[in-house]
């Protein structure tokens, strides 16, 4: 077998790995994760806030003020908030919660993770550094709201 | 518009057939499509010899081929954007999600590369070759890195 014109193994290589590094910055682009406060308007009325950089859901519903991980507690995939269904779920197994976080159905094992949180005057600070498991640590899960 | 987003993403959520059916077209089509897509990718880049026959027999394979792969693409298109509707502000601000549709894109251009080459060998230009081997060879990379894409995307996001 003959080929005249056939691309040569550089020609072939210099193709895939230009095609593999297209796509190397997208593929490693959201893997930072923030330590320490992180500063939100306090709720003033019922309603859920999404911080995708930060990964962290506020909600404000029934008197209740919460901050929670974005990330589903079965495998970490981002939860989305249904406003229709007034329920959070995941799309990838379609584990279901209530606005406070509690599982109500689907593949997860415990209810959504949420984070300490603080108010001052307007401000609401939400810690970063600790993700709060209700099946590890239960009274901290129940305490991580302020109540309004 | 949001309202009808956000009912589709109810509408979505609360039925598993639907997902189901969704999830079936946007996968089966990129079996379908990506496979014979592939299949040819491998021909082009393996079984050609220089011979008039043989590279017009392949030339015709080729063709027969734009027709399946097309409709397949129209298949994935529009179930990903009911699946891209379904979870819209999530997708919108995913940057993978919108490298992942970079790399579609590229797909697009590539086979419209393929499309002009093939042309031009039929008509006899023998340079036309070299042009639709490195068209076959950055076809099986996306189609291989648009698949990883997919796969990636509920898992990185």
């Amino acid at each position: 077998m003959s080929c005249s014109d056939c691309p040569s193994r550089r020609d072939f290589l210099q193709i895939v790995a230009a095609l593999g590094f297209a796509a190397l910055p997208v593929l490693f682009v959201d893997g930072v994760e923030a330590a320490g406060a992180q500063m939100y308007p306090f709720p003033s009325a019922d309603g859920v806030t999404i911080d995708r950089k930060q990964q962290v859901i506020i909600v404000r519903t029934q008197g209740h003020v919460y901050a929670f991980n974005l990330s589903c507690p079965h495998e970490n995939t981002a939860l989305k908030w249904l406003p229709k269904d007034n329920r959070f779920q995941c799309p990838k197994h379609q584990s279901k919660y209530q606005p406070n976080g509690t599982f109500v159905s689907g593949r997860a094992t415990r209810n959504m993770d949420r984070l300490a949180i603080r108010r001052e005057g307007n401000d609401l600070y939400v810690d970063l550094s600790h993700i709060i498991k209700s099946d590890a640590d239960r009274p901290a899960w129940d305490a991580a709201t302020i109540t309004v | 518009m949001t309202d009808l987003l956000q009912t589709w993403g109810s509408f979505y959520a609360n039925h598993a057939a639907i997902r189901t059916l969704i999830a079936f077209v946007h996968v089966g089509a990129l079996i379908a499509g990506g496979g014979l897509a592939v299949a040819t990718d491998r021909i082009m880049l393996t079984g050609v010899v220089d011979d008039g026959s043989s590279r017009r027999s392949l030339l015709e394979r080729l063709q027969s081929t734009h027709g399946p792969v097309i409709a397949s693409l129209v298949l994935v298109a529009i179930s990903g954007f009911l699946l891209f509707a379904a979870d819209f502000d999530t997708f919108r601000y995913s940057k993978f999600f919108w490298g992942r549709m970079g790399l579609v894109a590229l797909l697009v251009i590539n086979g419209g590369v393929l499309w002009r080459a093939e042309r031009r060998a039929l008509s006899g230009d023998h340079r036309a070759w070299r042009t639709l081997r490195l068209s076959a060879i950055a076809s099986l990379t996306l189609w291989f890195l648009t698949t990883l894409g997919g796969v990636a995307l509920p898992n990185i996001g």
